[in-house]
């Protein structure tokens, strides 16, 4: 079921089952998509939120609406609600709508923004967190790569741009020496 | 235990190689909690085992390598032995040859007995393998063993063998030498063949030795060094005896201590140790330089950049990002995104590097520093502390050894003494281009100072 899911993804499903086995939760819920989400992938999370709501404020609000019961051992096999599997369906669907061949974080967050009567829907919803808002956040977030890169350029750039013109690469071509006629 | 002991109780017929082999398997299936090892080869081990005793009785002696068990990074070609470069996309690869360094160590006898865990395609240095398991420190299983030769490291640090080959990068036999307490050396660029060996950045990667001790090392080297025709990297130079007896006198030696750089952002106590092991040598005559270095900041940027476009180079036609770990596939794109000017430039930058350690060389004949700032984090540990500063692990481990592979210069790693959390502490031996057998000597040297 979980094979288009990219590493972070199947991380998600992960959290999600601990956090519910945590609470005391016979089931995966939503909610416990959402807490596994914002585990695993804190970036996606404060793209999303609006300036001045942190990752740890939604992660009060949400334990905050829940019941807390007795610790389930993590050994127990726990099911996926109606809801939850839902959500996971609703993640696919989005993967397929936007031509993109794994399912990621994105999709799981945009499937939990379709199931409205969910916790998570509504803490999210809450702050104004939408579709629209999470497809744009994904759309301008500098890729991670980006990100390091422009880094490693800032010491890099310098030292490539102060190269004499005669400077030539060391390469690992040689040529083979001639053999005796 | 070492390989001239194990040596001693073969010829003396104490233990039949045979025997040897089987302790080593029963000793393996039996304690090795480490995710250490891939792929078990028993029945090849033993086979080879038995030819091997066959020819002692016989007379026949292949060197202090003859009976030796050892272990193969994951990463070495193997013939009709899977070999998988710890990732998915070789899972079921099975090569038909094999690496021209484990044709020359079962030429001169050694007995390989399994295909060692590594950092998946040896991109990394935790060895938190997402496919094959996380490798872990046998000094204390809570711990990184290092990488990417973290199974390697492993193997030697359990005292489950001797000797373990690895590769190293950008650090990757040296990292996991220092966070295990055990003796690796990345020779030279172009010393030992990397015939037979997953690439991961071709004019970066060197071959080398993991043992548990400096003789150790050195032994391999003899074994496995020298040139090699279906190499191009391979350097047309003599190979001299590597395994030098321990100096009673360093007089004459001239120690670069660096001054910049090296111990700037290092935890206390590594410094302390390493600066310890400096005045033993010192001691038995060697002259302390405190000397003036390239910029090594500026080296290890210039060595990502080729490193991560030379590594994406040979990824370019895997795009299934499920078929990686996040952390590897992460550098992955950063190597696409390198453009053809910037790896130009980086090798460029590195003729100017090169042409500063060619001038370095005059002034001394070693330099002496640590090989990690720091001794091994926890395993989810992603970032460390030194000082009062934060920062990433990856980065913190590589800091200090990456360089060298840049420039090419041989280094050694080999412990000197213990952290506060009883974990060793690395130290680092460079020398000039092909003076192994010297750099060697002056560790062996210190080794036995250390006690």
């Amino acid at each position: 079921m979980f094979e288009r899911y990219t590493e972070k993804a199947r991380r998600v499903i992960f959290f999600a089952r601990y956090e519910a086995s945590e609470l005391g939760s016979n089931i995966i819920e939503g909610e416990h998509l959402l807490l596994g989400l914002m585990r695993e992938d804190k970036g996606l999370i404060a793209s999303v939120l609006p300036s001045g709501v942190t990752r740890d404020d939604l992660d009060r609000e949400i334990r905050g609406s829940l019941v807390h019961a007795e610790k389930f051992s993590t050994s127990v096999d726990l099911p996926l609600s109606h809801q939850a599997k839902r959500i996971l369906a609703y993640a696919s669907e989005e993967a397929e709508r936007l031509s993109e061949k794994h399912i990621s974080t994105k999709h799981l967050l945009l499937g939990m923004l379709r199931e409205p009567q969910t916790i998570a829907a509504q803490a999210l919803s809450k702050h104004n967190v939408s579709r629209e808002r999470v497809l744009e956040a994904s759309l301008l977030a500098p890729s991670s790569a980006a990100k390091v890169l422009d880094e490693l350029r800032q010491t890099f750039a310098p030292m490539a741009s102060r190269l004499a013109p005669e400077t030539e690469p060391v390469t690992v071509f040689s040529l083979p020496m001639p053999g005796p006629k | 235990m070492n390989i001239r002991e194990l040596g001693r109780q073969l010829r003396n017929r104490k233990i039949s190689c045979v025997e040897l082999i089987d302790q080593t398997l029963a000793d393996i299936k039996t304690r090795d909690r480490f995710h250490s090892l891939i792929t078990l080869t028993e029945e090849p081990a033993l086979a080879e085992a038995r030819e091997r005793d066959i020819e002692l009785a016989k007379g026949r002696d292949r060197g202090p390598l003859h009976g030796i068990p050892i272990g193969l990074k994951d990463l070495f070609y193997t013939r009709g032995i899977r070999t998988t470069a710890g990732s998915l996309v070789y899972k079921d690869f099975i090569p038909e040859y094999d690496a021209t360094v484990v044709e020359r160590l079962r030429n001169a006898g050694a007995i390989s007995i399994g295909k060692a865990n590594l950092h998946e395609i040896a991109f990394g240095i935790t060895s938190k393998n997402p496919h094959f398991g996380f490798v872990r420190n046998p000094r204390d299983p809570s711990r990184l063993a290092g990488g990417s030769s973290g199974g390697s490291a492993a193997l030697v640090a359990g005292n489950f063998l001797p000797l373990a080959l690895g590769t190293d990068t950008g650090g990757s036999i040296r990292v996991p030498a220092s966070f295990c307490g055990i003796t690796g050396i990345k020779p030279t660029y172009g010393r030992v063949s990397r015939y037979g060996v997953f690439p991961l950045a071709f004019s970066l990667d060197h071959v080398g030795p993991l043992g548990s001790c400096v003789e150790d090392c050195a032994l391999a080297l003899n074994a496995m060094a020298g040139p090699d025709p279906r190499d191009a990297s391979s350097a047309q130079i003599p190979v001299p005896d590597f395994n030098l007896p321990a100096a009673t006198d360093l007089s004459g030696l001239r120690l670069g201590i660096p001054r910049k750089f090296f111990f700037d952002r290092c935890s206390p106590e590594v410094e302390s140790a390493v600066r310890g092991a400096a005045s033993r040598l010192q001691a038995l005559g060697a002259a302390l330089i405190d000397i003036e270095i390239p910029d090594m900041t500026k080296a290890n940027a210039a060595a990502r950049v080729v490193q991560l476009a030379e590594t994406a180079a040979i990824y370019v036609n895997h795009r299934d990002s499920t078929k990686f770990g996040d952390d590897v596939w992460a550098l992955l794109e950063q190597g696409r995104a390198i453009l053809g000017h910037e790896y130009v430039n980086g090798q460029r930058i590195r003729a100017v590097f090169r042409r500063d350690f060619d001038a370095l060389w005059k002034q001394i004949d070693i330099l002496l520093t640590p090989t990690t700032p720091i001794t091994a984090p926890l395993l989810d540990q992603d970032t460390v502390m030194i000082g009062e500063r934060e920062e990433n692990t990856r980065m913190a481990a590589t800091r200090l050894v990456r360089a060298m592979n840049f420039i090419g210069e041989p280094a050694v790693s080999m412990p000197c003494g213990k952290g506060a959390n009883d974990m060793p502490i690395g130290l680092q031996l460079i020398g000039a281009p092909f003076a192994e057998a010297r750099l060697l000597q002056v560790a062996k040297t210190l080794e036995g100072l250390l006690g």
